[in-house]
């Protein structure tokens, strides 16, 4: 602005002559007092109208310019010289008259100096050197723009031209919230945002961008205002309802709603359902619900990590699980932002209920040395759970490095089970060997909380940080129940030899409390590696008890308590770990890590009943390490390599004694060593974004040492009895491909899938070891054909191979296909109706051991038609299982056993819903 | 210690060729190497109602910065990524994925782009852009230097502001911003919320070989590819639209 005051119109006598016909400019420049020729002095030529730059050139040695091929019509001639004022003026530049501007004197700046004057107000200092005002505490009309609120302003003066001076020099700069180029437009900030938007202004000197950049004054300071915006500006709330029904058994419905001001965010929903909703999704939780549990953190050297809080089986969005659940939810959030977003709360309130009942059929196959074995379960079951929980979470970003968060959880619940099941072991030739009838159920109640802090701070020196947590979680669950069951065992003759009854009540009781701390401390070593050490302590304690009884003599009530089938525990484990790391890090080439931890584990539990306990511990190592490289072709390969020990559980050393299922037993093995895993994995993954092709390719390997596995007996009256032991040798192997590309006519979009796994299993039967080994292979190619709010096609088939062959019958492999075929199409039809279908047929090959017939073709389809303003509000006519066929099924393919289960889940149903968005925003408009 | 008294000898050297105002004819350069810091705010991305973007906001720093370099000569200039930041910067996603190295013939007005995208090299000829620059009055020190402010529009709404040097007799820029009557020191770009400001200019001989073209990557024409990578990020969004203006600056 002070160089604008310089700005100097020279009006030196020169005249415009006409010599040829073209649109040629020329003429020289000329020192005023040295009367000297002035060299690579700019000429520019800027229409009249609108100041656009249509032509420039620079004087030569004798300071004679020409300008050539000038459009005609008036303009403006801005001649400049670093060391000279600007000489400004208008040109009339016709189609007939080429210009000669003559001879142009210029001024020398060291002269327009002297005549300079600074003039000096005195300044109200608030902060340091900023000057702070409160935009409310001035008076202004409504629709009152900042100019306006700046010419209220002490201090400050806006000339009719809009010129601003503050403390008695022209400001520099206007920023809003500190960012200068606001808008697209930023000579006009003041004068078209309305002064309501704004908070606080802030007038300071503001240091040339050199100085800020080398730390040296260099004496240079600009005058800056700095409107800072209100933050509660925006003001309004959406939501959305939701009402469907088929008018018989089936309905979903949910509201919802969430009301802003500002930061402020109050939001609340209401979800019930018997069509598998059972929460919030992604989408909406991002919307109404409360944090995602999503934690992100950075390591110190600039690496982010994510890690998600998990959350348990209870708190998903939709059932995965099996049978047909009801559910109700209904939550309440409040979250705010004070202080410049320096604090902030989140809190919420949750009561969800999920009633299922379930059916379902389980058919085993046994592998033995000299024989086949099968098993058929059959059961129903009915399940209700209630929870209600709060949850918060405190943020407090203390400094421009340190923060702290505290989060906490708390929950109550109710939970009923009610359990009934027939189970059958037939012999090779479908002969009975044991049946059984059991019966169980049992109430429960239980609770929970924890929670955590965490402190986090940057030191000076860049990459050298300390992050501090300490956590606590606490859960209590108590139970009574009963169990009725019924054994029966078979002799060859097909009578029963032997049986047992079993009439029992159960009370239990578990209580676990941990508690534990986390220390990581990382040092820059260069600008690209970092050391990191941690070091944690963990403690947990818990407590489980059994009380069983069965009747007395006669009596009807449950009283008479079981000694042997009655205990008390109590578990201690004290964890000590420590670790190292090396990372290094070259932007767009290479990135490393190596290191690992050692930990060690105590454990204690005594048996408080009997006044015995059992102590142990283990030494653990975990090593790991990592390598990312990017190839110059852009292409990225990474290698992990991860090593884990792992020490075996206290109830696989010594389990404790549970007669809930005769048929399958368990026992301990006081000798168990812990098991040493290792897992490699290579990728190589590559994008071209010009012909949209992709590439991901990843190979995966892991060995385990003194890996887990269980000795099987299978006595005389074909009860399973199982113990844990080592066993050598396990490993898996496996590949996965994925490849995409697109067509450019037709305009198809094509991929290809493969995935390939090959795993050895050893184990034990009837002390005989046995090695399994299988192999799963997959292909699925996918085409989409896709034009947005017209149509989408997309054909999805997959084949999958698996194979499985035991060392001790490998005359009896078993192997099948699977396929599965997905079509999917979606039409925007006129009138604002859209149409979606999907069909998946099933294809599952028959075994020797499965010759049930299990295809399925599930058809859905659904009808659409949009109305309201903006589309606001859907009617939707769907159907679910046109066909009627879908089943619930699962196959296992395991060391020594196969089985497929299939159970009950949704069949075909029609629905009728109205979907209604709704939406007043108070976002106040930009000029 | 070192670094800091190098950049106060390049200051005084500065100083004196550009504050030549006590009279004597001022220097003017004509070949140098010339440092940018483009400095972008990616928390003006984020979205402040997405949780997921108020995470990374609050995770991520509120400016990433990325240095170039600018050799030039009085007809010629290669504009390429410089040297590493000092910290290792966190960028949020899709901000500036393209790789620039542009050689400008500032006789010719034709350009050559080494573009890589996502590790793809794409090598691009091109017309340098023909920007309408509103020349202002305004004038701002940049680097030591006096700049006038000019202002633009480039793929049809984008408006650029770029302060420009008399004291440079190339007429070169950062990224394919060129045709002002003198050195562009500076660039804001409000939509894109980024600025390049020249941060130090070096005297030094630049070669021939400083100032060659790139040579390696598939070859496009500039329309060719333009209207190609319209064509793929038409699918992306809102983001895409992003990533089309930084892409094809």
């Amino acid at each position: 602005m002070r160089k604008i005051t310089l700005l100097l119109l020279i009006c030196s006598c020169f005249t415009v002559r006409a010599y040829t016909q073209n649109k040629t400019i020329t003429g020289s420049v000329v020192d005023t007092s040295e009367k000297k020729t002035l060299t690579n002095t700019v000429i520019s030529i800027l229409r009249k109208a609108d100041s656009v730059l249509v032509g420039f050139a620079r004087s030569d040695k004798a300071g004679n310019f020409t300008l050539k091929k000038i459009p005609v019509g008036k303009s403006i001639i801005l001649i400049s010289h670093p060391a000279y004022g600007d000489y400004v003026d208008e040109v009339e530049i016709t189609a007939t008259s080429p210009v000669d501007l003559g001879k142009i004197f210029m001024t020398q700046k060291s002269q327009l100096l002297q005549e300079y004057v600074v003039s000096n107000a005195s300044p109200i200092r608030i902060k340091g050197d900023t000057t702070e005002y409160k935009a409310d505490s001035f008076y202004l009309k409504a629709g009152s723009t900042v100019e306006d609120l700046l010419k209220k302003l002490p201090g400050i003066q806006v000339d009719r031209n809009g010129k601003i001076t503050a403390q008695g020099e022209a400001v520099q700069k206007v920023l809003v919230d500190g960012e200068e180029f606001f808008s697209d437009d930023p000579t006009i900030v003041t004068q078209n945002m309305l002064s309501d938007a704004i908070d606080k202004v802030q007038v300071y000197d503001k240091k040339s961008d050199q100085a800020t950049f080398t730390g040296v004054d260099d004496g240079v300071k600009n005058k800056t205002i700095d409107l800072k915006l209100k933050e509660n500006r925006k003001k309004g709330y959406f939501g959305k309802v939701e009402a469907g029904t088929d008018a018989h058994q089936f309905w979903n419905n949910s509201v919802m709603l969430n009301a802003f001001k500002g930061k402020r965010k109050l939001s609340g929903f209401g979800i019930m359902s018997n069509t598998g909703k059972t929460g919030l999704n992604w989408q909406e939780s991002n919307s109404y619900g409360g944090s995602s549990g999503m934690e992100m953190y950075d390591d110190g050297g600039g690496t982010m990590y994510f890690s998600s809080g998990g959350g348990d089986d209870f708190g998903g969005s939709s059932f995965y699980g099996e049978g047909l659940p009801k559910s109700w939810n209904a939550g309440a959030l409040y979250s705010n932002k004070w202080d410049n977003d320096k604090v902030s709360l989140n809190t919420g309130y949750q009561y969800r209920k999920l009633n299922t009942q379930a059916r379902g059929l389980t058919q085993s196959k046994y592998i033995l040395p000299d024989t086949l074995y099968y098993i058929n379960d059959n059961g129903n079951s009915y399940s209700s759970r209630i929870r209600n929980s709060l949850n918060g979470t405190y943020e407090y970003q203390i400094d421009s490095s340190s923060s702290l968060k505290l989060t906490a959880q708390a929950y109550t619940g109710k939970s009923v089970n009610m359990n009934n099941s027939y189970s059958e072991s037939l012999d090779e030739f479908g002969k009975f060997v044991n049946t059984s009838n059991r019966k169980t159920s049992s109430e429960a109640d239980n609770k929970s909380i924890n929670s955590s802090l965490v402190y986090r701070k940057k030191l000076k020196k860049i990459g050298r940080t300390i992050s501090l947590n300490l956590s606590q979680n606490y859960t209590e669950t108590e139970s009574d129940g009963y169990l009725n069951a019924e054994y029966k065992y078979f002799d060859e003759a097909g009578m029963v030899k032997q049986s047992e009854t079993t009439d029992q009540a159960k009370l239990n009781s578990n209580i676990r409390s941990t508690f534990s701390g986390r220390a990581v401390y990382t040092e820059p070593l260069s600008k690209r590696a970092i050391l990191e050490f941690n070091y944690s302590l963990n403690n947990s304690l818990g407590r489980s008890g059994i009380t069983t009884l069965e009747k007395g003599s006669g009596g009807a009530k449950y009283e008479t308590v079981i000694d042997s089938l009655s205990n008390n525990y109590s578990l201690n484990v004290l964890t000590n770990s420590a670790g190292l790391n090396y990372r290094y890090a070259k932007p767009k080439k290479i990135n490393f890590s190596f290191g690992g931890n050692i930990s060690r584990a105590d454990f204690m539990r005594k048996d408080i009943k009997a006044d015995s306990s059992v102590a142990y511990n283990f030494i653990n190592f975990f090593p790991r390490a990592n390598v990312n490289l990017t190839l110059p072709n852009g292409a990225n390969i990474y290698f992990n390599y991860n090593g884990y020990t792992r020490a075996p559980s206290i109830d696989q050393i010594q389990p404790i004694k549970d007669n809930s299922d005769l048929l399958n037993q368990r026992i301990g093995n006081p000798d168990l060593k812990q098991s040493f895993r290792q897992q490699f994995n290579l990728s190589y993954n590559s994008y071209k974004l010009l012909s949209q092709r992709g590439l991901y390719t990843s190979f995966n390997f892991s060995t385990v040492n003194n890996d887990f596995s269980t000795i099987n007996f299978v006595d005389q009256l074909g009860r399973r009895i199982s113990q844990p032991v080592n066993v050598q040798g396990n490993r898996s192997l496996g590949f996965y491909g994925g490849y995409s590309k697109k067509m450019k006519k037709p305009n198809l979009m094509i991929s290809m899938d493969a995935n390939m796994s090959s795993n050895r299993n050893a184990g034990f039967i009837n002390s005989l070891k046995n090695i399994n080994k299988s192999f799963n292979a997959g292909i699925g190619p996918r085409f989409v054909v896709a034009k947005d709010k017209k149509y989408d096609f997309t054909y999805r088939p997959q084949v999958n191979f698996t194979k499985s062959v035991s060392s001790i019958r490998p005359d009896e492999p078993t192997q099948y296909f699977t396929q599965e075929h997905f079509v999917y199409a979606s039409v925007f039809l006129p009138l604002k109706l859209e149409f979606v279908t999907d069909c998946t047929f099933s294809l599952r090959q028959k075994t020797d051991a499965f010759d049930k017939n299990t295809n399925v073709t599930k058809w859905n389809a659904r009808l659409d038609k949009k109305f309201l303003k903006k589309d606001a509000a859907i009617l939707r006519l769907a159907a679910f299982d046109i066909l009627d066929q879908n089943i619930g099924f699962q196959r296992n393919v395991n060391s020594n056993f196969i089985s497929e289960r299939t159970y009950d889940t949704f069949r075909r149903y029609f629905m009728l819903s109205i979907i209604w968005n709704f939406n007043k925003s108070g976002v106040p408009q930009q000029q | 210690m070192n670094l800091k008294l190098i950049m106060l000898v390049l200051l005084v050297s500065f100083t004196t060729c550009s504050f030549a105002q006590t009279g004597g004819v001022p220097q003017f350069i004509s070949k140098g190497k010339i440092e940018y810091e483009r400095k972008t705010n990616q928390h003006a991305f984020m979205d402040e109602n997405n949780p997921w973007d108020a995470m990374m906001k609050k995770n991520l720093p509120k400016f990433v910065t990325y240095y170039f370099d600018l050799d030039f000569d009085k007809s010629h200039s290669v504009y390429k990524p410089g040297r590493e930041p000092e910290q290792r910067q966190n960028k949020y996603w899709g901000i500036f994925d393209a790789d620039n190295i542009i050689s400008t013939d500032l006789d010719s007005n034709m350009s050559i782009t080494q573009k890589s995208i996502y590790g793809d090299t794409y090598l691009i000829s091109d017309t340098v852009r023909k920007i309408d620059w509103k020349i202002s009055t305004e004038i701002r020190k940049i680097a030591g230097f006096d700049c006038r402010k000019a202002v633009g529009k480039v793929m049809d709404s984008i408006i650029v502001i770029a302060f420009y040097t008399d004291e440079i007799l190339a007429t070169g820029g950062p990224e394919s911003f060129a045709g002002l009557p003198g050195m562009i020191l500076g660039i804001a770009i409000p939509r894109m919320h980024t600025t390049w400001y020249a941060t130090k200019l070096q005297l030094v001989d630049v070669s021939a070989n400083d100032l060659a073209a790139p040579k390696k990557g598939k070859k496009y024409a500039g329309n060719d590819f333009r209207s190609k990578l319209t064509e793929i990020l038409k699918g992306w969004g809102p983001d895409g639209v992003r990533r089309q203006w930084q892409m094809m600056l």
